[in-house]
C-alpha cells in the first residue's frame, strides 16, 4: 500500500464565541491516496469547509481551535510546522481553490500580477521566463486569449474565467494535494461542466491528488474515486463512488439520495428527512442523526456508532448494522 | 375571450446602462417574449444567469413595468394598472424570492409578515386577521408560535414557508416563485418543493417556477421555457422537453445536469464558452458562437421561435436536421 498524501486522525475543531463552545468537527479519519480524487459531501454546517480549512492550518484562532491525533502530508506533520514552513507548503505542496473566485483574487491587481506573485514567490521566476509561464498557465487552463486576460483584471472576467485562473494558479506549483472546497457551486450548469472536466484533465495529467468538497451529490458521483459524507461534524460513512451510489448504507445517505428531484420523471412526492440539522452547540446524544433517522433504535440515543467496515472497502457509522 | 389566465405579448424590457459620461446603452434583459398560462398549470422558466428570467418574473406580476409589449391578467393591462386597479390584480399575483432573508424585513416578526398583505388590503378585522395568519402558518407547516419570532431565529427552509405563507395571505390566483429553493440543502429542497406541491392542489393555485435547476424543473413543471439571453428558444411539455429536447442549448443545458448514477458519469458533449453579457448579446441566433452545430445561417438569420409539433415550439434553423442526425456537431467550437 503506497503512503497516502494527506492522513488525518481524530480532527476536532471547536469555536468558542461568547463563553460558549461548539465542535464543528467531532472526532474524523481522513485519507487521500496519490492520484485520488476524494469527495467530501455533506450539507451546510456539517464542517465540511471546516475540515479543509484546517488542513492548511487557515481555522483562525481565537475563536478556533484545532485538534488531531495526526494530520500528516506525506512524511510532514503538518500540526508540528511553523507558520513560517507552513506558508511554504501552502501552494507549492497543498493549494486551495475556493467556491467564489471574485473574493479570492484581488480586485485592484491584474491577473497576469497575481499568477506572477505565485510564480515568483514557489518557483522563483523573474523576468521573461515568468511571463512565459503565466501565459503557459492560462493555456493549460484553455483560457482563450491569455496574452490579454494577462492584463485585465478579475471583474472583467466572467466566473468560469475567474475560476480558471483560480485553477491555473492553484496547480502553478505542480501540489501533490489540491483542495477545491465547492469550486462549481456559484458557477451555472454548463459552465460548471467545462469546469469540472478541466478539473479532471489536469488532474490525469499532473497526478495531484484532489480532495473535492461539495454538497452535490451528482458532483460528487461524476467526479470522485471515493467519498466521505459528512452529518452533524461526524463521518458517517466513506466508501468508493460505486459502492456508494450502489449501495448506501447509512440511513442519512440513503435519505440525501431520495430528497434529489428524478431527472428520469418520477413525479412522486419527494423523500423528506424530518427536522433539521443540530446546531453544533447542542448536538443530540449517541448517533447525531438520531432525531431525525426513520430506523431510530432505542441504543441510538446513548451509544455513539463507530465507523466500522461492513463490506471490503465501504465503513458506516450505524447501529443497524452491528446486530447483522 | 381567451382562456388563459396570464398573457406575456411581445414582452420587452431594456434597462439603460451608464457606458459614457453622457451615454448609455441599453441591457436587453427581456427581449421580446410571448407567453399564456393555463389555469392551474405550472409553468417552469428555465435558464442560466442573465437570461432574464429573473426580470420576466418581476414584469409578469408588475413589479417592473415593460419597456414594450404587455402582460394581459383576467383581459386587464398588468402594466397599464393605475391605483386601484393595481391593488387589485396585485392580490391575484404574488411572488416567492429567491434569498427569503432578503425579502423578509429583519425588524418585524414573521407573523407581521405574513399579517402585512392583509392589513394593505384591507382584508379583515385584527382579530380575523391574526386568526387567518395562523391558518397560514398551519398550512405551510409552521406551528402558529413561530408568529412571535424574528426571521433571523429562523432556518433557511422556515423563512421561505413564511415568505409563502405571505405570498398565499391574499388568496392569489397566480403565484410566481423565482429560484424559491436554490440557497437551499437537498433535504430543505424536498420539503419547500413537496408543500409547493400541496398547496398548488388545495389552493388551485397557478405557478410560473423560475429556475435554473433541471432536476427541480422536471419535479415540479408541466411545461417549460427554456430562456437565452432575453428570449425564449424552446417552449414545451416537461415531458417533451427531457425526452424529445429540440434547441442544442436545451440539450446542452440537460447534458450538463450532474447524475448521481455514477454509470452516466463525465464525457458527454458540454457547450464551451459562458453564456455572452446581455448588454452585447451576439447577433442573428444569439447561441452561435456557443453552438456545437452552427452553420453559415445561424450567425445571419435570426431563427423565430416556431411550432414544431403540437406543443412544442422551437427557435433553430437546424433542429430538424441535428434530430435526424443529419448534421455533425463540431466540438472544436
Amino acid at each position: 500500500m503506497t503512503q497516502p498524501v494527506l492522513s488525518v486522525r481524530s480532527l476536532a475543531i471547536e469555536f468558542t464565541s461568547l463563553g460558549r463552545t461548539s465542535r464543528a468537527v467531532d472526532g474524523i479519519d481522513l485519507d487521500v491516496h496519490p492520484g485520488e480524487t476524494v469527495g467530501l459531501v455533506g450539507e451546510t454546517g456539517c464542517g465540511k469547509s471546516a475540515t479543509a480549512l484546517s488542513i492548511l492550518g487557515l481555522i483562525p484562532s481565537p475563536p478556533g481551535r484545532v485538534h488531531a491525533q495526526t494530520m500528516r502530508f506525506g512524511d510532514v506533520e503538518l500540526l508540528a510546522l511553523e507558520p513560517e514552513e507552513l506558508r511554504q507548503i501552502r501552494g507549492a505542496g497543498i493549494s486551495m481553490v475556493f467556491q467564489e473566485p471574485m473574493t479570492s483574487l484581488d480586485p485592484s491587481f491584474t491577473v497576469g500580477s497575481q499568477l506572477a506573485e505565485v510564480l515568483r514567490t514557489h518557483r522563483g521566476l523573474e523576468g521573461s521566463a515568468l511571463r512565459q509561464e503565466s501565459l503557459e498557465v492560462l493555456a493549460r487552463m484553455r483560457m482563450p486569449h491569455p496574452e490579454r486576460v494577462l492584463r485585465q483584471y478579475p471583474f472583467e472576467l466572467s466566473g468560469g474565467m475567474r475560476q480558471r485562473v483560480m485553477i491555473g494558479a492553484a496547480m502553478a506549483c505542480g501540489p501533490r494535494l489540491l483542495i477545491a472546497d465547492e469550486p462549481t457551486t456559484a458557477l451555472d450548469v454548463t459552465v460548471q461542466a467545462q469546469i469540472l472536466a478541466l478539473l479532471r484533465d489536469v488532474q490525469r495529467h499532473s497526478g495531484t491528488s484532489v480532495l473535492l468538497i461539495t454538497h452535490d451529490l451528482g458532483v460528487v458521483a461524476e467526479n470522485c474515486d471515493r467519498v466521505y459524507v459528512m452529518y452533524a461534524g461526524r463521518i458517517v460513512e466513506s466508501a468508493s463512488t460505486r459502492d456508494l451510489f450502489a449501495e448506501p448504507l447509512h440511513p442519512y445517505t440513503q435519505a440525501l439520495l431520495r430528497a434529489i428531484p428524478d431527472v428520469s420523471g418520477d413525479r412522486s412526492e419527494l423523500a423528506v428527512i424530518p427536522g433539521e440539522v443540530p446546531s453544533p452547540a447542542s448536538p443530540p446524544s449517541g448517533c447525531r442523526f438520531n432525531p431525525r433517522c426513520a430506523r431510530v433504535m432505542a441504543g441510538c440515543r446513548q451509544l455513539v456508532p463507530a465507523l466500522v467496515e461492513r463490506r471490503p472497502g465501504h465503513f458506516v457509522a450505524c447501529h443497524l448494522y452491528e446486530a447483522a | 375571450m381567451s382562456t388563459y389566465l396570464l398573457e406575456a405579448r411581445s414582452l420587452v424590457k431594456h434597462f439603460p446602462v451608464k457606458s459614457g459620461l453622457f451615454r448609455s446603452r441599453p441591457l436587453r434583459a427581456v427581449d421580446g417574449v410571448d407567453l399564456a398560462l393555463e389555469p392551474g398549470e405550472t409553468l417552469a422558466v428555465v435558464g442560466e444567469s442573465g437570461c432574464g428570467k429573473s426580470t420576466l418574473a418581476r414584469l409578469l406580476v408588475g413589479l417592473l413595468r415593460p419597456t414594450s409589449g404587455d402582460v394581459i391578467f383576467g383581459g386587464r393591462s398588468v402594466a397599464d394598472a393605475r391605483a386601484g386597479a393595481a391593488r387589485i390584480l396585485r392580490r391575484d399575483l404574488q411572488i416567492v424570492f429567491q434569498d427569503p432573508y432578503g425579502s423578509l424585513n429583519p425588524r418585524m416578526t414573521v407573523g407581521t409578515i405574513v399579517e402585512r398583505p392583509l392589513v394593505i388590503h384591507h382584508m379583515g378585522d385584527a382579530s380575523a386577521r391574526r386568526e387567518n395568519v395562523a391558518e397560514l402558518f398551519r398550512a405551510v407547516g409552521l406551528p402558529p408560535a413561530f408568529m412571535a419570532r424574528y426571521p433571523h431565529e429562523l432556518s433557511g427552509g422556515q423563512r421561505q414557508r413564511v415568505a409563502i405563507a405571505r405570498a398565499l395571505a391574499t388568496r392569489p390566483k397566480l403565484v410566481v416563485a423565482d429560484e424559491p429553493t436554490s440557497g437551499l440543502d437537498v433535504s430543505v429542497q424536498a420539503k419547500i418543493l413537496n408543500l409547493l406541491r400541496s398547496l398548488q392542489r388545495s389552493y388551485g393555485l397557478t405557478y410560473v417556477f423560475i429556475s435554473h435547476d433541471m432536476r427541480v424543473v422536471r419535479h415540479m413543471a408541466d411545461r417549460v421555457a427554456v430562456m437565452y439571453l432575453g428570449r425564449i428558444v424552446e417552449l414545451t411539455t416537461t415531458t417533451a422537453l427531457f425526452d424529445a429536447p429540440g434547441h442544442p442549448y436545451t440539450r446542452a443545458l440537460l447534458a450538463a445536469v450532474p447524475q448521481t448514477d455514477p454509470r452516466f458519469a463525465g464525457r458527454r458533449i458540454t457547450v464551451q464558452g459562458d453564456p455572452p453579457s446581455p448588454l452585447t448579446p451576439p447577433g442573428a441566433c444569439r447561441f452561435h458562437p456557443r453552438c456545437p452545430f452552427a452553420r453559415d445561417i445561424c450567425r445571419r438569420v435570426e431563427p423565430p421561435l416556431e411550432r414544431r409539433a403540437p406543443d412544442h415550439e422551437i427557435a433553430c434553423h437546424l433542429v430538424d436536421e441535428i434530430t435526424s442526425g443529419r448534421v455533425a456537431a463540431d466540438l472544436s467550437v
